[in-house]
């Protein structure tokens, strides 16, 4: 088993249930299915959540391409603890009558790389130990701060207190987090309410799966990891793709322009990603 | 420390003792001003710290900018590190570049951020064309009853300590200079991705540093350093450079930890005490360049004996 699923998750389960429900639907013969998430949902956010199956998993550092797309409401006005509508309400502040004003003085500061402090409530490590571990407890602790990048920002409607986001991010964005700050630079307090992932890398909302659609055609529903991972095939016929397996050098007769290729055996099953050396091509991963 | 965008929207209601400045690294002088601003803070008031995102120059004179010494995760930790408790990270466009000095003083120091002291260094200029210095702010602020506190210059061998005088020191990797006048050691921070895999067929599994691309490093070679993961520090081996043995053409920074054992990918190293080993060059084989990385190792470990 070797591919990535582009799943839709609704508002509710943990990410991670999917993990054990695509298990039971892709059986590995002789072993459990390694599964790997590129990027996880907390449970009350709804969208795109990629998971990379079986020997897919060790190609996920391949992928180049880890902007996410997110489109949330803000709710200004009342900060919660957790920063999302599922918290309990800390502070409460009037939201100020120019705040459409407002919103376009201070938006353009936070396109860009900007610092920011993750959450109490995240799986960001403090020590060695999960942040949210602190949080449960009661504790709050320094944290540092990381760079992140917005790419693009925009307000796609307002209805009073809440307005609806686009956001286009790197990796490692809290939405809950520029939320707030976003609140903080209006002058008032504020939390996300709902988030939805449309794009996540090269996987985005209108390709997107419900596990119901992936139970009725699992094969359908994998994405080969051409599709993810820009790079071209190269075919090796018997001779070329046994010494490949073997972690030997193989000799090409036309080299590729890219750097790492993906190979197949005559058969198309995916041997491996080499990389090229002079006139020969390296094996960097080999799936037996 | 909390971090703000944008300066605030109202006045704050509690008073602040304010420092301004770009602070790359975070060097000797900067950690004397931001003391001073900690010192002068009273009963119930804020320190906090106005800096920009990026160098001023990437808006002034744009393709001129310096390399940093600091990129700016690593600036505002060691801001927050210091003990300030309120950072204000704003953009550098026209709103701030075309103030002039009494603008400055009066809108955004003054009106919106309630500053009661302002804490620079006593060369500090500001406001448009950098026309307003220290003796202009003082008159300026007492006659509306705030205060200047401008911090004498950290002399080193009779020189201001300055990011210019670090940038030097690290492009020439000088690394003791650079340490001594950061009042800290040189540190590289990045996130391992995904690399050639090529120290892993070797037997050494190096880490492929992902740097930002503004901050300054030091001149290819190899160097001593020690790695920080999740709070401990291992020693180990940093090359910079361009693979000359692979005929590699992109400058990379590749770290071997001599005592990890584990995978690295996706996992954040900060890279300290740098020292340098030899330079680059390229070898004839691969097994010669495999019984050099032994000797490096050796050197490394064992410095006396060699």
């Amino acid at each position: 088993m070797l591919g990535f699923v582009n799943l839709f998750k609704p508002a509710g389960p943990t990410s991670t249930q999917f993990g054990a429900r695509l298990r039971r639907l892709y059986p590995e013969p002789g072993g459990k299915l390694a599964v790997g998430h590129l990027g996880t949902l907390d449970p009350q956010a709804s969208g795109v959540l990629p998971i990379a199956l079986g020997k897919a998993t060790r190609l996920i550092p391949m992928i180049a391409d880890r902007r996410k797309g997110y489109v949330c409401t803000l709710v200004f006005g009342r900060a919660t603890s957790t920063g999302d509508a599922g918290g309990e309400t800390l502070v409460e502040r009037a939201v100020p009558s120019d705040l459409d004003e407002r919103l376009e003085a201070v938006l353009p500061a936070f396109v860009g790389a900007i610092a920011q402090v993750p959450p109490m409530f995240s799986a960001v490590k403090s020590g060695g130990r999960r942040l949210y571990t602190f949080a449960r407890a009661g504790q709050t602790i320094e944290r540092e701060a990381r760079s992140i990048t917005i790419y693009a920002l925009t307000v796609l409607g307002r209805d009073d207190k809440t307005i609806r986001l686009r956001i286009a991010c790197s990796e490692g964005t809290y939405v809950r987090t520029l939320c707030e700050d976003i609140a903080a630079a209006c002058g008032t307090v504020g939390h996300m309410g709902a988030l939805l992932r449309d794009a996540s890398g090269p996987f985005v909302l209108s390709e997107s799966w419900t596990l119901d659609e992936v139970e009725r055609a699992p094969a359908e529903a994998l994405v080969p990891p051409e599709r993810v991972i820009p790079i071209p095939t190269v075919v090796l016929d018997g001779r070329g793709a046994t010494d490949f397996r073997a972690g030997r050098m193989v000799p090409l007769a036309e080299m590729p322009a890219d750097k790492h290729v993906f190979v197949r055996d005559s058969g198309r099953a995916l041997v491996g990603v080499g990389e090229t050396v002079g006139a020969l091509l390296a094996p960097r991963k080999v799936f037996l | 420390m909390k971090i703000h965008h944008a300066l605030p929207a109202t006045p704050p209601e509690r008073v602040f003792v304010v420092t301004i400045g770009f602070f790359d690294g975070f060097h000797r002088g900067h950690r004397a001003i931001v003391r001073a601003a900690l010192q002068a803070r009273r009963a119930g008031e804020r320190t906090a710290v106005l800096t920009f995102r990026e160098h001023p120059s990437t808006f002034l004179r744009p393709g001129q900018e310096p390399p940093l010494i600091a990129t700016l995760e690593e600036r505002v930790n060691a801001l927050a590190r210091a003990g300030l408790d309120v950072a204000y990270v704003i953009p550098f466009d026209a709103a701030v570049a075309d103030l002039s000095p009494s603008e400055f003083l009066d809108d955004t120091l003054v009106r919106r951020l309630n500053a009661r002291a302002m804490v620079v260094g006593e060369n500090f200029r500001f406001g448009s064309k950098r026309a307003g210095d220290v003796a202009f702010a003082q008159t300026h602020l007492e006659a509306r009853g705030r205060e200047v506190i401008a911090v004498p210059n950290d002399l080193d061998d009779g020189e201001r300590v300055s990011s210019t005088r670090v940038r030097a020191a690290i492009a020439a990797a000088d690394f003791e200079t650079a340490d001594r006048l950061l009042g800290a050691s040189f540190s590289v921070t990045g996130v391992v991705a995904f690399g050639a895999g090529r120290g892993h067929d070797l037997g050494y599994p190096t880490a492929n540093l992902a740097v930002a691309a503004h901050k300054l490093l030091p001149p290819d070679g190899v160097y001593r350093i020690t790695a920080r993961h999740e709070g401990r520090d291992y020693l180990g081996l940093a090359s910079i450079g361009t693979n000359p043995t692979f005929d590699g053409t992109s400058r990379t920074l590749e770290a071997w930890l001599l005592d990890f054992n584990g995978s690295l990918y996706g996992e954040q190293l900060a890279l300290r005490n740098f020292r340098f080993v030899r330079a680059q060059r390229r070898f004839d084989s691969v097994d010669e360049l495999v019984a050099q990385m032994r000797e490096d190792a050796a050197t490394v470990r064992f410095p006396s004996l060699v």
